[in-house]
């Protein structure tokens, strides 16, 4: 078994979660919410991210408008939708089951 | 000395090294490949750019004035590789059963090569196992040979895939003709798309964008030209390679078989030895060994560069044939050149031309009718006229001798033998008129038998020899025609103005306005 694919998997499931949790502070374009995630230790390369917001967008979780930037190209600014908000509601209730369970398991060991 | 190009990315300029440009075209041709099966491929895409716009801007901010390919190095490393996205399991069992649509490219694949991996990877290309291939060409191989000049020649244009890009693109969707109808659908409906998209995208990029939306609509037009591109570059490859393939085997098989040729006839196909026919026409054994090699040059050369057009252009191939075609164009202008050399010289032996006339009295019965016979067993066939033929002998055999009736002033029967000839000078060309033989009998004194050819020493080479006869006749003598006659008789003047063909098999009398019919039914002979 290898450990990094573990890791891995684990991360993928939270990603979609994290990129929802910080869009819900506010509007931020791709390098931002990278940054944030980065911080994170979350995300390890930066591919990975744009295919999850596509997704989302698709889904009608996202909303994006463009911005011209005076420093470099364009940016795609990606704001939370009502349907998104509920969805991040959703799973953040979730987390919070999951969390208390893995916490409750972890402490019964 | 580096090269760099000028790029745009995102809307936003770049110097850049040529090999970085490259390491970061590959890059984008892998993510392509990667989200190929996705419907929002390109938007993913154009993300993707802008942020690698995004990187490199700040490398330039920072006094960076050429991306080199460190540079991008860097940036594939922030970005990852395709195989490095996590990405979540509903993608993946995408990806599992992805067959690719991207565009596809006939390789070499040596990774898995017999010999140089034209079967494999014309296996990859057709989505079917190489074994097959192979089999054809081995069967094409023993039956014909060809096998091996096709394979020479795939392995020649083909290039290897080298890169991951390009190994990708080799073993991408399979290419039959059911792909490539669901291919032109796909690019069809990415279009309508497209135009449709264009409305509702023009709205949302109005703010400021307007450079997103030009770029879709070139992205739509030149989506329809490769769509246009790709239909033509089949049915012109196809035709190419067919019509390539066509000309350069019956050319082999000319060439191989000392250029025996074929001929359709009534009786259906004859063939004579064209090599055997110019060994009669040019005695240097040499020069005759140039003639045939530029003549089959001269069709050799353009079949090979059709079927080498017809291969580049079926198969997408990118690989330069440009050294290819500077080798195929010197063979071509060496096999003109030569071959107007030989004609020019050819025609210097043609240049006099002489002619000889014998006189033959005739010892013939005064008061009976003379009969005409064509003494020659063998009929000869219409359309092999001009056919000249080496008899056993040594001697060039030629047919159709021609023979015309005219009056004369005097009492005696007589045949006149013109023969004339061409050669380098009239000295030459006379000594070879008076070569030419022709054997005339007469028989019972009431039968002229005139055979239906002429001949002439081999040595002398055909130069155009040629016997024209004419029979004279007094007033009052009566000649008949035999059937076979019309193989010989050529437009004998009469008062009735009576076809050749029409004039055979009928009695003839000679009066002061030339030749009538004679319909005296009783015939004295």
């Amino acid at each position: 078994m290898n450990i990094e694919n573990s890791k891995a998997q684990m991360r993928k499931g939270i990603l979609e979660f994290c990129i929802l949790s910080v869009l819900e502070r506010g509007e931020a374009y791709p390098s931002d919410i990278i940054d944030e995630l980065k911080k994170a230790k979350l995300m390890i390369v930066e591919g990975t991210l744009y295919p999850l917001l596509n997704r989302l967008k698709t889904d009608e979780l996202l909303a994006y408008r463009w911005e011209e930037s005076n420093s470099g190209p364009p940016r795609k600014y990606y704001s939370l939708t009502p349907k998104g908000k509920e969805f991040l509601d959703n799973l953040a209730e979730t987390w919070k089951e999951l969390e208390n369970a893995v916490k409750n398991i972890r402490k019964t060991k | 000395m580096k090269k760099t190009i000028h790029i745009n990315i995102g809307g936003v300029p770049f110097t850049i090294d040529e090999d970085a440009y490259q390491r970061l075209n590959e890059y984008l041709e892998l993510l392509r490949q990667h989200f190929k099966n996705k419907a929002e491929a390109e938007e993913i895409i154009s993300d993707i750019e802008l942020r690698i716009a995004e990187l490199l801007f700040q490398k330039v901010e920072n006094g960076k004035k050429i991306i080199s390919i460190v540079d991008i190095d860097e940036v594939i490393d922030i970005l990852g590789k395709p195989e490095d996205y996590e990405e979540t399991g509903e993608e993946k069992s995408e990806e599992s059963k992805s067959t690719s649509s991207g565009p596809k490219r006939v390789y070499r694949d040596e990774d898995s090569a017999v010999i140089a991996g034209v079967c494999s990877g014309l296996g990859h290309y057709f989505g079917i196992d190489p074994v097959w291939i192979r089999l054809i060409f081995v069967i094409v191989f023993f039956t014909m040979g060809f096998g091996v000049i096709v394979y020479l020649i795939c392995w020649f244009v083909i290039p290897t895939a080298k890169t991951t890009a390009e190994k990708l693109e080799m073993k991408g969707e399979a290419v039959n003709f059911e792909n490539i109808g669901k291919k032109v659908e796909e690019n069809v409906k990415d279009l309508e798309k497209k135009i449709k998209d264009l409305g509702k995208e023009a709205s949302e990029f109005s703010k400021g964008n307007l450079k997103d939306t030009g770029n879709n609509f070139k992205n739509g037009i030149y989506k329809l030209a490769s769509l246009i591109e790709l239909i033509f570059r089949k049915v012109f490859g196809v035709a190419f390679f067919v019509v390539g393939l066509l000309l350069f085997s019956v050319m082999c098989v000319i060439a191989l078989n000392e250029w025996q040729i074929m001929s359709f006839t009534n009786d259906g196909v004859q063939s004579f030895n064209g090599s055997e026919l110019l060994g009669l026409i040019v005695d240097n054994a040499e020069n005759r060994y140039w003639i045939l090699i530029s003549l089959t040059m001269l069709i050799i050369v353009p079949a090979i560069s059709l079927l080498f057009s017809g291969i580049v252009l079926l198969f997408n191939i990118k690989k330069s044939t440009k050294y290819v075609n500077i080798i195929l164009l010197c063979f071509f202008v060496f096999a003109i050149t030569s071959t107007s050399y030989y004609a020019y010289q050819l025609s210097a032996e043609f240049r006099a031309s002489e002619t000889t006339t014998e006189t033959h009295t005739l010892a013939l019965k005064q008061d009976k009718v003379l009969e005409l016979v064509n003494s020659s067993v063998e009929r000869m066939d219409d359309d092999l006229h001009c056919i000249s033929q080496l008899s056993t002998d040594g001697k060039i055999n030629h047919f159709h001798p021609t023979l015309t009736i005219e009056k004369t002033r005097g009492n005696e029967v007589e045949l006149l033998l013109i023969k004339s000839s061409k050669g380098k000078t009239s000295t030459d060309a006379k000594a070879k008129a008076s070569h030419i033989e022709y054997l005339f009998s007469v028989k019972d004194s009431t039968q002229l038998l005139l055979p239906n050819k002429y001949s002439y020493p081999k040595e002398d080479l055909i130069r155009g020899q040629d016997i024209n006869m004419v029979l004279r006749i007094p007033v009052g003598k009566i000649v008949y025609l035999d059937k076979n006659m019309e193989e010989i008789i050529y437009d004998i003047p009469n008062t009735t103005n009576t076809y050749d063909g029409n004039m055979i098999e009928k009695y003839w009398i000679m009066t002061e306005d030339g030749l009538s019919p004679y319909e005296k039914v009783t015939v004295d002979i």
